[in-house]
């Protein structure tokens, strides 16, 4: 029997890129002793989570609602394991399997066959267990033939 | 398949379980060889798809340049052709294939963003995916020296040689961890690197030869953690035997690197995905 149990959890994460600390700055940081050390501490944090309690039982479907930025995704991801949580704990017992991205790591050059066995690979199957699906996936995606083109013409 | 994740982060007891999950993240990722192997073997079938060679492009013009080299300059430097030709052409096979490496490596993180941020992987797949892709690179580089070693008749020592290819694929892995960390976290990595590579292929004697250093400066090559790492492969390639001291100082430069691997894995392992 799997479950999700979230037990208050809360998620903040430096973002990075708003011209902040870069390694320059880190090291004219040391160099100086932290004398310039307060004007760059201002590190833009964004507290996504916070203080979420949260059970999922078997056999349990959720939707997740949410305004653009609210932190849908981040959830998901903690979910996931990608994120690992600031504070609270997080207990998961089961395989997750994310479908955060459906394209992941398809390359457009790829062939629909390498698709499915990358994919497949990624997922953490072995190459017989691969093998045993493909027909299954093939009939699923109704492509036929078309899955031996690459990725862009399909 | 049933598997307990259990998450937790505590204040009293974080730094213990980060220690654990960045061994588990390791353990795991070496584990996932199947990943990593098909992510670098893919890597390179993308690279030459549709072209006619495929990855024998990479022996062809790697056989371009250490031929063409070995030849302008060994006649540029008026050098015994038999003895310097095989020097510079496995100098250059072992220094392209670091070089490659490292700056794959400073980016193996950021590169794999895509993955990273969608799905959960062991962090160390994606460095085993660049050591996978640059050492199969390599191999393929390695048939374009084999008509040199036939010709000149190179006693090549195989096990030694086995010997120094275990070595750097440690050191990959553990330089190449550091590297990734560093480079997704900051980004003037890339560049710093690439100019002090330049540097160190001026400093190594891999266009020169020892021999040719006034004995005062030996010592640049004595200090040379690079030349150390080459000397493991590339001397049991020319049919010598690497010294002592580039065998003890390799075990030692691996070590450090192990050190320094684990120490940031524990570290900041958990803040990659909000680095890339």
């Amino acid at each position: 029997m799997g479950f999700i149990h979230l037990d208050s959890v809360s998620l903040s994460f430096p973002v990075y890129g708003a011209g902040k600390r870069i390694l320059k700055k880190e090291l004219v940081r040391i160099a100086t002793g932290g004398v310039l050390k307060r004007q760059d501490d201002k590190l833009i944090t964004v507290t996504a989570l916070k203080n979420i309690t949260l059970t999922v039982p078997n056999g349990m479907r959720l939707a997740l609602i949410g305004h653009n930025g609210s932190g849908k995704t981040t959830l998901l991801r903690l979910l996931s394991g990608i994120y690992e949580p600031t504070s609270g704990h997080v207990a998961i017992k089961g395989h997750i399997t994310s479908l955060l991205d459906i394209m992941i790591s398809m390359d457009e050059e790829s062939t629909g066959y390498e698709c499915i066995k990358i994919r497949g690979l990624l997922q953490g199957l072995t190459l017989k267990q691969i093998k045993e699906k493909t027909q299954e996936i093939i009939d699923f995606t109704e492509l036929g033939d078309y899955l031996y083109m690459p990725l862009l013409k399909i | 398949m049933e598997e307990t994740l259990i998450l937790e982060q505590d204040q009293e007891s974080s730094s213990k379980k980060r220690g654990r999950l960045a061994v588990s993240d390791l353990k795991e990722g070496l584990r996932s060889w199947r990943i990593w192997l098909m992510l670098g073997w893919q890597d390179i079938l993308l690279r030459y798809r549709r072209s006619l060679l495929g990855p024998f492009w990479i022996t062809l013009s790697m056989a371009i340049m250490i031929y063409s080299m070995g030849l302008i300059y060994g006649l540029l430097f008026k050098m015994d052709l038999s003895h310097y030709f095989p020097h510079i052409a496995s100098g250059m096979l072992v220094w392209t294939f670091l070089s490659t490496l490292i700056m794959d490596q400073v980016n193996s993180f950021v590169e794999a963003s895509h993955i990273i941020t969608q799905m959960k992987l062991p962090f160390s797949v994606y460095v085993l995916r660049v050591l996978a892709r640059n050492f199969i690179i390599f191999f393929h580089n390695l048939l374009a020296i084999c008509p040199l070693l036939i010709y000149f008749k190179t006693p090549v020592h195989f096990f030694y040689c086995l010997f120094g290819l275990i070595m750097i694929a440690l050191c990959g892995f553990f330089y190449g961890t550091v590297l990734a960390m560093l480079g997704a976290r900051f980004r003037d990595i890339k560049p710093i690197m690439q100019s002090f590579l330049q540097l160190v292929f001026y400093v190594t004697p891999i266009m020169w030869m020892p021999e040719m250093l006034p004995p005062r400066f030996l010592f640049i090559v004595r200090a040379n953690p690079f030349q150390q790492i080459i000397q493991l492969f590339r001397a049991p390639l020319m049919g010598s035997f690497p010294s002592t001291y580039a065998f003890f100082a390799s075990i030692l430069i691996t070590l450090t690197g192990f050190l320094l691997m684990v120490f940031l894995m524990i570290k900041s392992r958990h803040r990659i995905p909000f680095w890339v």
